[in-house]
């Protein structure tokens, strides 16, 4: 198929950055202490704020170009990857590690400045596909075990604060944006989130 | 992949260890021998005593098969046996291998075969005189009872090798006019043969430029400055030199020349050079404001140049109701597959270079006045091109010149081979000119074209000198394949505007046939949408003169099923096109919607005249469709506000892949007798306007610009 439609999924990250409450980050490249939540009295509100803060690494392109709403990976700016891969066709014929390797690889190349790499390089599940997802609706789907890869809090904390895959994020190499502040930020707002119950955003 | 090392006579031996592997079958598992010492070498072939048969082509094979099509045409008239065939380049050698029509040795245009067919089937059909002469006077019989077919000599219960008289024909004078083979006759021309070089090619051992692997070879790569006209004022080596591998920094006109012991080496190097560029005089503007000055010029001032049949302007100008088209074309890279590549020694006051040469006495040219030789001392070994589209054609300095400064500049220290990457490419220019087109025209009220006026701006895909006058006539790097050319126009009127502008044009696959053709097909289109007629009877109607035309458009139509309605949810669109003498229509059909579309079937119809091979018309008929429609929905090179060429490689350059080809293509071939002509080209230009007739069919809005396809934009 050829698509010559416009990309409706920058429109989804402006919607997930409305999410985000009232006090700005210091940097726009920071995350928000979760101490700096705590002004909101009520849990469930301060758990959704929370969330919210969560989302501007969960929709930001360096993670959604692995879940993406089909078996094809994106790149950059949630544009196709290139070269084209579709993993409904291609997943016993070409490894992602064929190319994504256990680091970033720079090259010469002038347009491509490096490869990104880092042990295990893999598309998310299917049941992960979080583009063209609401925020209520990623965050049900990352709280469900039947589509979390069977996975509690504790766990879910784990995966965000430890793995080094959802690491790479913030280490992308070459000219790409990772994402905003640190892992061990963002692990702290995740603990925080389940601490305050864990709740999603009403849309 | 072998190292391919070169003897004194290398290029035959590299060519024909090389190449007689496309002799045999893919069964055959071992390398072949060289072959034995020629008995009988004439200009365009030479024999073993064995019978094998080389024949010398004086054209660039770049992938549209084009040695095996020549190997053919003297295989022919020589009645050797296919698989006894090889192909080699031929030297660089004037006047011996000129372009009968061009008048240097090049090849474009799609006529390699088209102006080799006399020549090539007298050198054959000579040869098989001088062979039947001598085999008469050793067996003692009348020449006329002496016959060759398939590799064997034959008179009545006789029959050898033709190998066998090599040696004696050889010694005998050389036979002018001798009669030539009735076609009716041909047993290799018009059939599908297997082409000479797919063994190497499905093996991995075709010697491209790019694997020259000479002893002591060093990589080569150019730094080149960021904006197209800047030139270096200043450079610092000494980080580059510090890196293991990188041997040698050297100025050469177009940039920095880095040498290392192989690509990588080279390639880190440059990405330690520090170089300072003067650009006043570079090209700063973005293709945006290029295209907007196009406009301006066009609205603003008179043409540099026009030509006119009858008085089109006063019937515009009165009628209310002029149908009008705009078209914006954008600079195309080339993106042959084989990286662009150069390889060259220079020693003892002798250059050799070795490449997928397409402009064979220009380059010879250029490097020996570059080094200071005399042509004769320059070399070219002609190998196997992955792809050209054109750009492998010269004009002006160029990769190969590159090389040439680089050898000249470490006097030949050692044998180096250029390369350019996939991003130099893309952003070294050379490009399809941008163009912007008008077209308007009054119909009468039979639907005729009272009226036409064609104005285009755009720079022509030859190169004008530098500091040449302007042009009193539209340039044919501008004009070939306009629409007054083709379709009856009562009066019409031609108009080009010269712009000035610092990107390099060039040539590229169907010259300006791939906008003017473009923009013909789609206009046409709209007219007989305002005559309210059919869009093929339209054409019929306009080609009255043209009857080779109006052939393949009635084949085209048969073919499709073009007078049956389609299916629910399918929409089509037709185009017809003369170039290089041939003709091709083709119908695009799609479904889906405007946003989100599948081609389903592309029906194509061709008449190149007599076919040397069905199966090579095929090929580059599908090569072409896939061609046309990767640069009308994808591509385009743009440049930002600065100058600075955006696009890098094959992630925001696009080609066309797997999923989008259509999921049917159907070339029919119009039997014909006429004198071969050219497929390389012609098929790349109907395509684009087919499917933008079928998608306005649809419903999608009247298309101003290509590509289709643009990042972000529906």
């Amino acid at each position: 198929m050829i698509r010559a439609g416009a990309l409706l999924l920058p429109a989804l990250l402006i919607a997930g950055a409305a999410i985000a409450t009232n006090a700005p980050p210091e940097r726009a490249n920071d995350l928000r202490s979760p101490e700096s939540f705590a002004t909101i009295a009520d849990p469930t509100a301060r758990s959704r704020a929370l969330f919210g803060e969560m989302a501007r690494v969960i929709e930001h392109p360096r993670c959604l170009n692995c879940h993406p709403a089909t078996r094809e990976p994106l790149q950059r700016d949630l544009e196709p990857h290139m070269p084209p891969v579709d993993m409904t066709v291609q997943s016993r014929a070409m490894e992602c590690q064929t190319c994504h390797h256990d680091a970033n690889t720079p090259t010469y190349a002038g347009g491509v400045a490096s490869i990104p790499g880092a042990h295990g390089w893999k598309l998310a599940p299917a049941s992960m596909a979080w583009v063209g997802k609401s925020p209520r609706a990623i965050c049900e789907a990352l709280k469900d075990p039947a589509r979390n890869g069977k996975r509690d809090l504790a766990a879910i904390h784990e995966h965000m604060a430890q793995d080094h895959l959802v690491g790479w994020a913030w280490h992308p190499g070459g000219t790409l944006a990772p994402v905003p502040g640190t892992q061990a930020r963002f692990g702290a707002l995740v603990q925080a989130w389940i601490d305050s119950g864990a709740a999603c955003p009403l849309d | 992949m072998s190292g391919l090392h070169l003897a004194r006579r290398g290029f035959l031996v590299m060519s024909s260890t090389g190449l007689l592997l496309g002799t045999r079958t893919l069964a055959a598992a071992t390398p072949a021998a060289p072959s034995r010492k020629a008995a009988f070498t004439q200009r365009f072939l030479e024999i073993a005593p064995d019978g094998t048969v080389t024949v010398f082509a004086k054209h660039l094979d770049m992938g549209q098969g084009i040695w095996s099509g020549l190997a053919a045409i003297v295989a022919e008239e020589l009645g050797a046996r296919w698989n006894q065939v090889r192909v080699v380049g031929a030297p660089a050698r004037m006047p011996d291998y000129a372009h009968t029509v061009f008048g240097s040795q090049t090849t474009g245009g799609s006529t390699s075969i088209a102006n080799s067919w006399d020549q090539l089937r007298a050198a054959g059909a000579t040869a098989r005189a001088m062979l039947a002469a001598a085999a008469a006077a050793r067996w003692q019989v009348p020449a006329a009872s002496v016959s060759i077919a398939d590799g064997m000599v034959t008179s009545g219960a006789r029959s050898a090798s033709l190998g066998r008289f090599a040696a004696a024909a050889a010694r005998l004078p050389v036979p002018g006019n001798v009669p030539l083979k009735d076609p009716a006759q041909f047993t290799i021309v018009g059939q599908r043969r297997p082409r000479l070089d797919l063994p190497d090619k499905v093996r991995g051992r075709t010697g491209y430029g790019l694997d020259t692997n000479w002893p002591g070879i060093k990589a080569l790569v150019v730094l080149h400055p960021p904006r197209f006209g800047a030139t270096l004022i200043d450079h610092d080596p000494t980080a580059a030199l510090a890196l293991p591998g990188v041997l040698a920094v050297e100025p050469i006109p177009t940039g920095l020349a880095v040498i290392g012991e192989t690509t990588w080496h080279a390639l880190r190097g440059r990405a330690a050079l520090v170089a300072t560029w003067d650009e006043t005089t570079a090209e700063t503007r973005s293709t945006a404001a290029i295209m907007a000055a196009f406009k301006a010029q066009m609205a603003g001032e008179p043409p540099t140049a026009e030509t006119r049949s009858g008085d089109a302007a006063t019937v515009l100008e009165a009628d209310g109701s002029v149908i009008e088209a705009q078209f914006e074309f954008p600079y195309l890279a080339h993106v042959p597959i084989e990286p662009l590549s150069v390889a060259g020694r220079l020693s003892g006051g002798r250059c050799v270079l070795r490449s997928g040469f397409q402009s064979q006495t220009s380059n010879q040219a250029n490097a020996a006045r570059i080094l200071g030789l005399p042509v004769e001392a320059v070399e070219l070994e002609t190998v196997p091109a992955g792809g050209s589209f054109g750009r492998r054609a010269d004009f002006g300095p160029d990769w190969f010149d590159e090389l040439v400064y680089a050898l000249k500049a470490t006097d030949g220290r050692w044998p180096l081979r250029l390369m350019w990457s996939r991003d130099d490419d893309i952003a070294g220019g050379h490009y399809r000119p941008m163009t912007l087109q008008r077209l308007r025209a009054v119909l009468d009220e039979d639907g005729a074209i009272a009226a036409f006026d064609q104005s285009i701006v755009g720079q022509p895909c030859f190169p004008l000198p530098a500091g040449a006058p302007k042009p009193k006539e539209p340039s044919i790097g501008v004009t070939i394949g306009h629409f007054a050319d083709q379709y009856a126009c009562q009066a019409s009127r031609l108009a080009w505007w010269y712009p000035e502008v610092g990107v390099a044009p060039h040539t590229y696959r169907a010259i300006s046939n791939n906008h003017n053709g473009i923009a013909k097909e789609i206009f046409v289109d709209r007219l007989a949408r305002a005559a309210g007629v059919d869009p093929v009877a339209y054409r019929l109607s306009l080609l009255g003169h043209e009857p080779r035309q109006q052939g393949v458009l009635r084949l085209v139509a048969e073919k499709a099923g073009w007078d049956r309605p389609l299916a629910p949810g399918l929409h089509r669109g037709v185009a017809v096109h003369r170039a290089d003498d041939s003709h091709v229509a083709q119908v695009v059909e799609i479904s889906g919607t405007p946003e989100h579309f599948r081609i389903e079937r592309v029906v194509c119809a061709i008449d190149c005249g007599l076919v040397i091979d069905p199966d090579t018309v095929l090929s580059q008929a599908e090569g072409c469709i896939g061609f046309g429609l990767s640069s009308a929905l994808y591509q385009e090179i743009t440049m930002d506000a600065s100058g600075l060429v955006e696009q890098s490689n094959f992630h925001d350059y696009r080609i066309l892949r797997m999923p989008q080809m259509p999921r049917r293509i159907e070339v029919h071939i119009m039997p014909s007798a006429a004198r071969p002509t050219g497929v390389g080209e012609p098929p790349s230009v109907p395509v684009a306007a087919a499917l933008v007739n079928a998608l306005e069919a649809m419903g999608a809005p009247p298309v101003t610009r290509f590509p289709l396809i643009r990042k972000g934009v529906a």
